[in-house]
């Protein structure tokens, strides 16, 4: 692909758990449906936005989605939806925003540490170390390759190749330059970084026998911060969200941790335990495996604060959330009548199949009416555990009975052959259809599973390498997204334009924002104030009009130092540092010159030389 | 930065090509406007378009920006001007020359002042 200075962003919605990979075009995504990514695409942008939706299916983040739910439940159950905005409503979605803005530093910094940090082991360690979630996704997207084998020493390869790429050290020099001081949750990816990363450097200089890889104490580090069920218990307080007690508890927490005199040994503990489960009988959805089996080791809950926060969460949904919670106290307007109201609240009939199934699944009592908008709100329930990846519209043609073509509408050469058992039903008429590709992303091994889907119907169906291994959890996939397809076309609604339905409003829009930038300046903070006293001083200071991060400090091309953290990712021994800074077209001295300057001028070590070995702290 | 006259819109600038712009333009020649997520969304850092008050100075300012960026590197902007009814989409790359983009744009009817 041609080099563009045009930055085009990746995203993933915490709230409905779907990714949009912005910068790759739809022929592109097309080849990550066949597994055939071309070479020229880097692995590890796709890796941070997976790692995103490893944090949103999380017992902090479920008590976000939770919030977001009570808010979609109020704005659908109000007489107004569809042309008014209520006061109590935009004042629950700017708590929320602030609320998500508190979290987004650590959720940037995790995603961060796993795009520039976490390189797959090579087969001198690969049967003595423990591996993470990364190491397993990281895996997988790189044997989408042409032409990589799955060799674990070729995937390590190709891996280095694509991280000393010019474009991932662009990627890494861009973090870097985010400002120390920024005015909105768009520029705390530094503050996150070097959080995480500071975490990080404190187990490699603090303990000598420090032998955890980056992949697995990133684990730590993400659940340490989004399986806090006492985080979860203060966002599930009925009424408005508390978002300084969110804000309070989760920089003591960081604060706690990054000070803690055993960090290092909580992270091996929770590393330990949790292989330890896995290998013994494998781990439940979380929540029931802590209520079942006790808390993960290292990650600082007591039983009660468990307890009480799972207790809080389940309070939560039946109260706000499901058929039995509270619905918008608006009026109608008798002079107004709304018919998508009508038939969104519209108690629905029990002796429909639909309908009683709805009941037992949820356990509705007789007295509860289940509405329309009940089977809406249970969609992102369902979809939390699996990361929506793609959702491309396609054309699909057959070429022969068992070979369909895809292709993206005005884009001629996007023609992807799809082998299939049945390609019945289409001839050489394009007919448009939706391919979507899902992850679970926090499973070993890791699975994509692909649909093509044509009018409401699967038209076919593969998995990566082969047939999907786990049936039921594929039939579950393809249900949820069926639904949600049928609710699109019953309702005119999608839980994009659910989301933004608010904020379409000026006013509310600038309430939400403003509440938003608030919690980020406050986080950033509270982060500034934790990484002073972490040896970060000297950048923490208040630079003048232009705020660029590490470059407010470091004089000279902020790429080399870019260039050296990546490298030394996969290796932090001297001769081997140099080697790599050289692949990437650097030199390792370049970056210590630099390192010693910036020591001397502003106390800030960004890169520790102990005898051979190399430590690259940003 | 005064926006009476014509000015050239960037696409999406990541901070550090920002910061590596602010390198060749003096910083009262641009201004960034941050494009956010919406609300719910994380994304890659923080982009922005820059609006740069449109000169010739500000052109070869861009054009040695480019220039040491790399090959094959491509850059898209448009220009809008006082009594020119569209604006005019422009794509710059690491060879572009100055003089060319200047008249380039005097072609389709906008003047660019020398500027300081």
């Amino acid at each position: 692909m041609e080099p563009s200075i045009a930055a085009v962003r990746n995203s993933f919605s915490m709230r409905t758990g779907v990714a949009r990979l912005r910068s790759l075009p739809p022929s592109v995504l097309l080849d990550l449906a066949m597994q055939r990514l071309p070479s020229a695409v880097l692995t590890t942008p796709l890796v941070h936005e997976i790692v995103h939706h490893a944090c949103a299916n999380s017992a902090v983040n479920i008590a976000l989605q939770y919030r977001w739910l009570e808010l979609l439940r109020l704005n659908l159950s109000s007489p107004g939806f569809g042309y008014a905005v209520y006061d109590d409503h935009v004042a629950l979605a700017a708590d929320l925003a602030a609320t998500e803005a508190v979290f987004q530093p650590f959720a940037e910094g995790i995603a961060n540490f796993a795009e520039f940090d976490c390189a797959v082991p090579d087969s001198k360690i690969v049967r003595t170390t423990t591996l993470g979630f990364v190491d397993a996704l990281t895996w997988r997207l790189l044997a989408c390759k042409p032409g990589v084998g799955s060799h674990v020493d070729d995937l390590c390869g190709l891996l280095r190749k694509e991280q000393l790429h010019e474009q991932t050290v662009a990627r890494k020099k861009n973090i870097l330059c985010n400002p120390v001081y920024p005015s909105s949750g768009d520029g705390v990816y530094l503050l996150g970084y070097l959080s995480v990363k500071s975490l990080w450097n404190r187990c490699v200089e603090s303990d000598p026998s420090w032998v955890l890889r980056p992949a697995p104490f990133l684990h730590f580090v993400m659940d340490y911060f989004y399986e806090d069920w006492g985080l979860a218990q203060i966002l599930m307080t009925p009424g408005r969200i508390q978002v300084n007690r969110v804000l309070d508890r989760l920089a003591r927490r960081f604060e706690k941790l990054l000070n803690s005199s055993d960090l290092s040994g909580k992270a091996v503990a929770f590393v330990s335990d949790f292989d330890k489960r896995q290998r013994q009988r494998g781990t439940l959805r979380r929540g029931p495996e802590e209520l079942q089996h006790g808390g993960f080791a290292g990650l600082d809950l007591s039983k009660e604060e468990i307890q009480q926060g799972m207790r809080a969460t389940m309070f939560f949904y039946e109260t706000c959330i499901g058929p039995c919670g509270a619905v918008s106290r608006q009026q109608s307007i008798p002079e107004i009548s709304n018919l998508q109201h009508q038939i969104l609240t519209a108690a629905q009939p029990r002796d429909l199949s639909e309908v009683s199934a709805y009941a037992k699944r949820h356990s509705v009592p007789e007295n509860c009416a289940i509405r329309v908008l009940d089977f809406i709100l249970e969609i992102p329930q369902n979809k939390r555990p699996y990361c929506f990846l793609l959702d491309v519209k396609v054309m699909i043609t057959a070429r022969s009975a068992n070979h369909l073509i895809l292709s993206i509408a005005g884009e001629p050469g996007s023609e992807r052959v799809l082998p299939t058992p049945d390609a019945a039903g289409f001839d050489a008429t394009p007919r448009a259809g939706r391919l979507f590709g899902v992850v679970a992303s926090t499973s070993i091994p890791w699975r994509l599973y692909c649909m093509l889907m044509y009018q409401g119907k699967v038209a076919a169906l593969w998995g990566h390498g082969d047939q999907p291994s786990d049936s039921a959890e594929c039939g579950k996939i393809l249900q949820t997204i069926a639904t949600e397809m049928q609710m699109e076309e019953v309702t005119q609604l999608s839980f994009q334009s659910m989301n933004d339905y608010l904020t379409k409003n000026e006013l509310a829009k600038g309430v939400v924002t403003e509440a938003a930038d608030a919690a980020a300046i406050r986080v950033s903070e509270q982060i500034r104030k934790i990484l002073t006293n972490a040896g970060w001083s000297g950048l923490m200071r208040k630079p003048g009009s232009l705020d660029f991060g590490l470059r407010n400090i470091v004089k000279g091309n902020l790429a080399t130092l870019a260039a050296a953290g990546i490298c030394a990712s996969f290796s932090t021994t001297r001769p081997e540092l140099e080697e790599l800074m050289q692949l990437a077209g650097y030199r390792l001295q370049d970056a210590l010159e630099m390192s010693e300057r910036v020591k001397q001028e502003s106390g800030v070590t960004l890169i520790r030389v102990e005898g051979n070995r190399i430590q690259v702290r940003v | 930065m005064a926006n009476e006259g014509a000015v050239l819109t960037t696409s999406g600038l990541s901070q550090s090509d920002q910061a590596d712009l602010l390198d060749f333009l003096p910083p009262d020649a641009v201004e960034f406007r941050p494009v956010k997520l919406p609300p719910g969304e994380l994304g890659e850092p923080m982009t922005a378009i820059a609006i740069i008050s449109l000169s010739f100075v500000a052109i070869t300012s861009i054009c040695a920006w480019l220039s040491v960026k790399g090959k094959g590197v491509k850059f898209s902007a448009s220009v809008t001007a006082p009594g020119v009814s569209a604006a005019v989409d422009l794509t710059l790359t690491n060879e572009s020359k100055p003089e060319a983009v200047r008249e380039q744009l005097e072609k389709q009817g906008v003047q660019v002042p020398d500027g300081k």
